[in-house]
């Protein structure tokens, strides 16, 4: 009788074999997985802190150096506008801020210092920086500067009626999703939050329609339409880019803590007053 | 009348065109001017809506003088690595400023600063 040779298949199974057939497994599994294309990016979530592209901090956080001030640099005289043009306003919007104009010329104040909220528009084109939150039924939008908090709903809520409802900074904003744009309204904003960094009003008929999307992972984009019959020639439209920078959260700003700027009520001039010493030491005994 | 006309504008600007944007414009401080200022640091608010940082010099009399010079706040400042504790009180620094207009007040915008360790942030000078 034949001996019955059982090593031969067995061979395979012997420990060497098997944790050099493990090994190359794992090897190539790493190997497979480095190349394996990353997980895309959601389209539909905003979520993450955004900067202003092109402005002052977004320029900073990219490149590591900026400038220690909020004033222009040495040899500009403008700070970079923040929108690609501005809307055409008539009648008596229109002389308001030629009026205002020739104000800051006369008195050479290009800007007016102040610590309230500019509200929307103004609030999507600050250059701090912004915290977007997104749960499925609402987007929280909150720039730091002026610590302005801007509510977006997702659950497809009427606009209040504004016989009843005043008209506030941020307005109402109700948006729905088209593809992977987020179409958003916004109405019953103030009659006197600025538009831009000039200065240009609108009326309380200001309405607001902005498509934002999320073509790249780290950039956010919104193309807006503005209309407001009693003070625009025509639909304003502007895009507003964003760039999103990883690892930056939130920094406080109370405009009112340690405030030094005003605006003389009769002259329109601004002042700036040398904040008061903490720390003084006591006078010196000789 | 003048007076009456620019209150005039500026209520009527506060109801039809609204506010100018930037938190203030710099007009008190004479932005075609330079100064260079050596000395040590004395007092550091870094605050907002704008850090100061109060310096004591030694003016050409040789007499101390105190300055207080703005910065941006701590939104600029931090993204920039320019923390809470990068200028303490006692350092020595060096800073480039817009000066006051009006020269009797010790007073500027900082455009660039060269800490202790020879570290600037700003402005090079």
């Amino acid at each position: 009788m034949p001996a019955l040779n059982i090593a031969t298949p067995n061979r395979w199974l012997c420990p060497v074999r098997v944790a050099v057939v493990v090994a190359l497994s794992l090897w190539f599994a790493a190997c497979t997985s480095k190349e394996a294309p990353q997980p895309a990016f959601d389209k539909r979530d905003f979520t993450g802190m955004w900067f202003l592209a092109g402005q002052s901090l977004d320029a900073s956080l990219a490149s590591g150096v900026g400038n220690v001030t909020g004033a222009p640099g040495r040899g500009t005289s403008l700070r970079p506008a923040r929108y690609g043009n501005y809307a055409e306003l008539k009648g008596a919007y229109l002389q308001a801020f030629q009026d205002f104009q020739k104000l800051k010329e006369t008195s050479g104040n290009p800007w007016t210092a102040k610590c309230t909220p500019n509200g929307m528009p103004m609030l999507m084109a600050g250059v701090y920086g912004n915290e977007v939150l997104q749960a499925p039924l609402q987007i929280n939008w909150f720039q730091e500067y002026f610590q302005e908090t801007r509510r977006i709903y997702l659950d497809g809520r009427p606009h209040p009626d504004p016989n009843k409802y005043p008209a506030t900074f941020s307005g109402h904003s109700t948006g729905s999703w088209e593809g992977d744009t987020l179409v958003v309204e916004t109405v019953n904003i103030r009659g006197d939050t600025p538009l831009d960094e000039q200065g240009r009003g609108h009326s309380e008929k200001i309405r607001i329609v902005e498509r934002i999307t999320r073509p790249e992972e780290n950039r956010l984009q919104i193309q807006a339409v503005v209309e407001d019959p009693d003070a625009f020639v025509q639909p304003w439209r502007y895009t507003l880019n964003y760039n999103r920078h990883v690892g930056q959260e939130p920094v406080e700003f109370v405009c009112t803590d340690n405030n030094a700027e005003s605006v003389d009520p009769e002259t329109g001039l601004e002042a700036t007053v040398i904040p008061a010493r903490k720390n003084l030491p006591q006078p010196a005994r000789e | 009348m003048r007076t009456f006309f620019a209150v005039l504008a500026i209520v009527l600007l506060s109801i039809v065109s609204g506010r100018a944007y930037p938190h203030h414009s710099y007009t008190a401080f004479d932005m075609k001017k330079e100064m260079q200022l050596s000395g040590v640091v004395v007092e550091v608010q870094y605050t907002n809506p704008h850090a100061w940082i109060f310096m004591e010099i030694r003016n050409v009399r040789g007499n101390k003088e105190t300055w207080a010079i703005e910065a941006g706040g701590p939104n600029i400042l931090m993204r920039q690595g320019w923390m809470k504790n990068t200028v303490k009180v006692g350092d020595q620094i060096k800073v480039l400023i817009h000066p006051m207009r009006d020269a009797n007040r010790k007073g500027g915008s900082l455009m660039g600063i060269v800490m202790t360790d020879g570290r600037s942030i700003g402005e090079k000078f």
